[in-house]
């Protein structure tokens, strides 16, 4: 009942609903806290933020012609950051081809960051999940063991319900739907006193340590499935305790206000863009998973802000028919990414900025939307990951590349997998494959 | 019954029991959308879902220090330790639905302890403390027994005991805790007359209103109605006043039909009333409707009969232009009769806009002309074809895109085949069938258990059934007979579930 539920929230909060801070101006501060900035490198920290939506691309707006990623019609706001761009084009999610699934891109969200897949069945036959872990999971648990942030990782849910993030198999990370919970995890106790911070510290640890003894307990005797089901509620309260030995936020590393509007679907987004730049750039966290969209296709339903009263979903599967009218939504969503990454790139960090330091990896559930085929998609790379990876340019792989004028509906034989281990190790996490069955690495995207 | 946690109505509902805290905290929680399943399930706790837990617990316990005197069983002037202990006793049988273990009353008295002594709070913090802890832990989180207690096995399946099965009852038939006539009674509950008592006894409260309607509002998936997009233009009068007002409807006519009239399934789908406001009385044309309270209201009858044809259901399985026999085909074939669609095979082209003229019908039977989209629109569009004289919220209409509406159709239903002019008396088939009724109970079944039915589950869909059919199909004897079942008293032990 979500309109009601908004109801209600507009009556217990005011309509505007402002999230305190200092106001700073435009661009953040930059890191102050430098006693956290890995040493090795001398630098600052790389951070990755996976930002996914649905109902594919249009073939004629979005893949430019030559080397320039940002050719296409729909990617104009990327322009002014075009030399920080990669496009990977020519990509499956192999491991749903293999099982038959090739048309069930409305079920790929299990797939698109841990590379891997199981068919569950459901209603449909349709339903599916992951049998292991996300790479911002694994990266954010990798960063966790050298320092423990305020939010090692931000899973963000504009649409609630639906998540990329899988802390292992079958586990989503559900993700934070209210700007406002977000801010005050990751900044709260700014104005708690500190003694007040320690006896509530303290009080919660209490709390959990006996949570967890419950959990051990109740889980011992169940049987698998429900066992697992413990073991994930055990994991989360654990994490829960490690949050409480987390450092504090550099008292003067705070955001200018951000106006979360009438808590509409594009004031949501844009507070939740507000607060991730600003959590990477105070370095409160250093992953992000963000869902702007349910893979179910219609969710957000209303696209009235955009003079558009017709289905997401729908308007993907009357296909090119209906490409002009998509095309905008698609161009809309670009430049939220645009303007995740300018908020990055105001931030400056010794002789460049946060975004060079960070990678935003673009995703859709399927290529196309009209055929909701997972073969044949692409990726969007905005940042260069700390020096990682080769940026402003286009990266045709496999089949893809035999591709002549604007459509291509066949796969291109190169398993997803590799774009996942070759973001592991960019972020310093190193492996020789990520997900099932597939090994190795793209050296394309290295720089 | 595999192991699932309070959803956000039965944790609104069960704190409001427990401590007297009607704030609703849960609404804040994820929906309870479970794709692979047809009513509400909560899903698995994430580290968010624990920070909500913990926040939820916090405020309420916040809330009940406010009036803790009456929710202590005992004086702490005569004692605190004392009635600490008496609190655990107490607080704990009704916070788990059941008398807690050594182990759970110990590593209370411990938390007491530690919060006294570390922590350094007094009497009334410290049993702060205690709810706090009880309100996140999983034997008041999750549906399920004593997590020490070896399985009693009978013939291959495990009995619930007593106090899981009045859990079960309550949950299912209020949608909350048991209060403390049902946990006083659960030690003997075992029989189904003892359960019939009480099954019987929770069914009169008012609050089995809700809850019977709760479930056909996640049958039809009315909860997705404040998620609807129509086109403006052509519906202008779409807006949350009438979303609100769709709802309270089919809250209203339900509970009227179960347990104000005589409780007959038949009147479901075949009654000529509806409750009406002014908002509603738009789309019905009823123009003696006013205001914003719902009134009964008699509907006409070549237009209207029961559920099926009202504004709420047609409106969610409406396009946000017109009719969508697609949707409302697979939503009547999947909800009442209990059918399962294969998956839709790749690269079907969408049926054509209305642009390319032709009425809805006409150019979706072109659709189905498609050689790889024919078997299963052979199954839903003919179903979905009946509700033509609806547009997208749910206004009748005899005219579609400059064609006559043709909602002409047939059906195989109960074996036979049967012919019907349109929805009202595609309803009114329905409302006699024998295989829509044995489907409802299936569904009453799965939503009883939060689980799909499975082949062992016959023989308890066939004693519900049974029963049901002997009532005259009333639906509250439904609700009884469900609970008698043996797949809601006994249940098939997991794999890996230690049993001894």
């Amino acid at each position: 009942m979500i309109a009601i539920r908004t109801n209600k929230t507009n009556a217990r909060f005011s309509r505007r609903l402002l999230l305190r801070g200092l106001g700073l101006g435009p661009a953040f501060l930059p890191l102050l806290n430098a006693e956290r900035a890995p040493a090795a490198t001398g630098a600052y920290p790389k951070r990755l933020v996976t930002v996914t939506w649905t109902n594919g691309v249009c073939y004629n707006g979005f893949y430019p012609p030559g080397d320039d990623p940002v050719a296409g019609a729909l990617l104009q706001s990327l322009a002014p950051l075009k030399s920080k761009v990669t496009l990977v084009a020519g990509l499956d999610y192999k491991v749903m081809l293999d099982g038959g699934h090739r048309s069930d891109g409305h079920y790929s969200y299990p797939v698109i960051f841990t590379g891997t897949y199981r068919n569950t069945g459901g209603k449909t036959g349709q339903s599916s999940t992951s049998t292991g872990p996300s790479i911002d999971h694994v990266i954010s648990q990798a960063i966790a063991k050298n320092v423990n942030l305020r939010v090692p990782l931000m899973s963000i849910a504009l649409v609630d319900g639906y998540a990329t993030s899988y802390s292992g198999a079958e586990q989503p990370n559900t993700g934070e739907t209210q700007p406002q919970r977000l801010f005050d995890k990751l900044f709260a106790g700014g104005q708690m006193a500190p003694a007040q911070m320690d006896d509530l510290r303290k009080r919660r640890a209490s709390v959990l340590d006996f949570v967890s003894q419950e959990l051990t307990v109740f889980g011992k005797r169940l049987g698998t499935d429900d066992k697992a089901k413990i073991d994930a509620h055990l994991d989360s309260v654990r994490k829960l305790e490690m949050q409480l030995s987390a450092a504090p936020i550099a008292v003067n590393c705070m955001a200018p206000h951000v106006d979360v509007g009438a808590g509409q679907f594009q004031d949501n987004l844009k507070a939740m863009n507000r607060i991730t730049a600003m959590a990477l750039a105070c370095d409160a966290s250093r992953v992000g998973s963000l869902v702007w969209g349910g893979d179910g296709g219609s969710n957000p339903r209303s696209w009235s802000f955009l003079g558009i009263n017709e289905e997401y979903h729908n308007l993907a599967h009357a296909g090119s028919g209906a490409y002009a009218t998509k095309g905008k939504i698609d161009a809309w969503y670009y430049a939220q990414v645009a303007d995740l990454a300018q908020q990055l790139e105001a931030t400056p960090e010794g002789t460049g900025t946060a975004l060079d330091n960070t990678v935003i990896v673009v995703a859709n559930d399927m290529a196309e939307g009209s055929s909701h085929n997972v073969g044949g998609l692409s990726f969007l790379l905005v940042g260069g990951c700390g020096g990682a990876l080769k940026t402003g340019h286009v990266v045709r792989l496999g089949d893809f590349a035999k591709r002549s004028g604007d459509y291509w509906n066949g796969d291109s034989n190169v398993p997803h997998n590799k774009l996942l281990a070759t973001l592991c190790n960019a972020m310093d996490v190193p492996v020789d494959g990520f997900g099932q069955n597939y090994a190795g690495t793209l050296p394309e995207l290295h720089a | 019954m595999p192991l699932s946690r309070l959803t956000r109505r039965e944790y609104n509902n069960t704190l409001k029991d427990l401590l007297g805290d009607a704030s609703h905290p849960a609404d804040a929680f994820p929906n309870d959308t479970d794709q692979g399943f047809g009513f509400r399930r909560a899903g698995l706790v994430a580290q968010q879902d624990a920070e909500l837990l913990r926040s939820a617990a916090e405020v309420a316990t916040k809330t009940a220090l406010g009036h803790l005197d009456q929710l202590l069983p005992c004086a702490p002037a005569s004692g605190e330790d004392a009635c600490a202990a008496q609190f655990i006793d107490k607080f704990g049988r009704r916070a788990y639905r059941r008398p807690l273990t050594d182990g759970e009353k110990t590593r209370l008295s411990a938390l007491y302890g530690r919060a006294r002594s570390e922590l350094g709070l007094d009497f009334a913090g410290a049993i702060g403390v205690l709810i706090e802890a009880v309100l996140q832990s999983p034997a008041f989180l999750y549906h399920w027994g004593s997590p020490e207690a070896a399985l009693v096995m009978e013939q291959g399946v495990a009995r619930l005991d007593g106090y899981e099965l009045g859990s079960r009852l309550a949950y299912f038939l209020l949608g909350t805790m048991p209060d403390d006539a049902l946990l006083d009674a659960a030690a003997s509950l075992s029989t189904p007359a003892s359960i019939e008592i009480q099954a019987q006894r929770l069914l009169a409260d008012p609050r089995a209103r809700d809850s019977v309607s709760a479930f056909m509002q996640e049958l039809l998936e009315l909860d997705r109605l404040p998620d609807q997009v129509k086109d403006p233009a052509l519906y202008p009068e779409f807006n949350d006043a009438l979303i609100r007002s769709l709802l309270e409807e089919n809250r209203s006519f339900v509970q009227h039909v179960v347990f104000d009239d005589t409780g007959s399934f038949g009147a479901l789908l075949s009654a000529d009333y509806s409750y009406v406001n002014q908002a509603l009385g738009g789309v019905y044309g009823i123009s003696d409707a006013a205001g914003i309270e719902l009134q009964k209201h008699t509907l006409k009858s070549a237009e209207r009969s029961g559920i099926l044809t009202q504004a709420g259901f047609l409106t969610l399985t409406g396009a946000n232009n017109g009719s969508h026999p697609v949707r409302r085909g697979h939503a009547v074939y999947e909800k009442f009769l209990c059918g399962v669609l294969p998956p839709p095979p790749p690269n079907v082209p969408p049926a054509e806009p209305a642009t390319a003229g032709g009425t809805t019908r006409q150019r979706f039977e072109r659709h189905d002309q498609n050689a790889c989209a024919r078997a299963c629109h052979s199954l839903m569009d003919p179903i979905g074809f009946a509700f033509e004289h609806y547009d997208g919220i749910g206004k009748y209409r005899t005219m579609d895109n400059g064609g006559v509406v043709d909602s002409s159709g047939e059906i195989m239903l109960d074996g036979k085949k049967a012919a019907f002019a349109d929805a009202v008396a595609l309803s009114q088939l329905f409302a006699e069938s024998e295989e829509v009724r044995t489907c409802f109970t299936r569904q009453v079944l799965r939503y009883a258990l939060r689980r799909d039915d499975v082949g062992g589950d016959a023989v308890a869909v066939e004693q519900a059934r049974a029963a049901f059919a002997q009532s005259g199909n009333d639906i509250k004897r439904l609700f009884v007979a469900v609970p008698n079942s043996v797949s809601f008293r006994y249940r098939t032990p997991a794999s890996g579930e230690q049993i001894q």
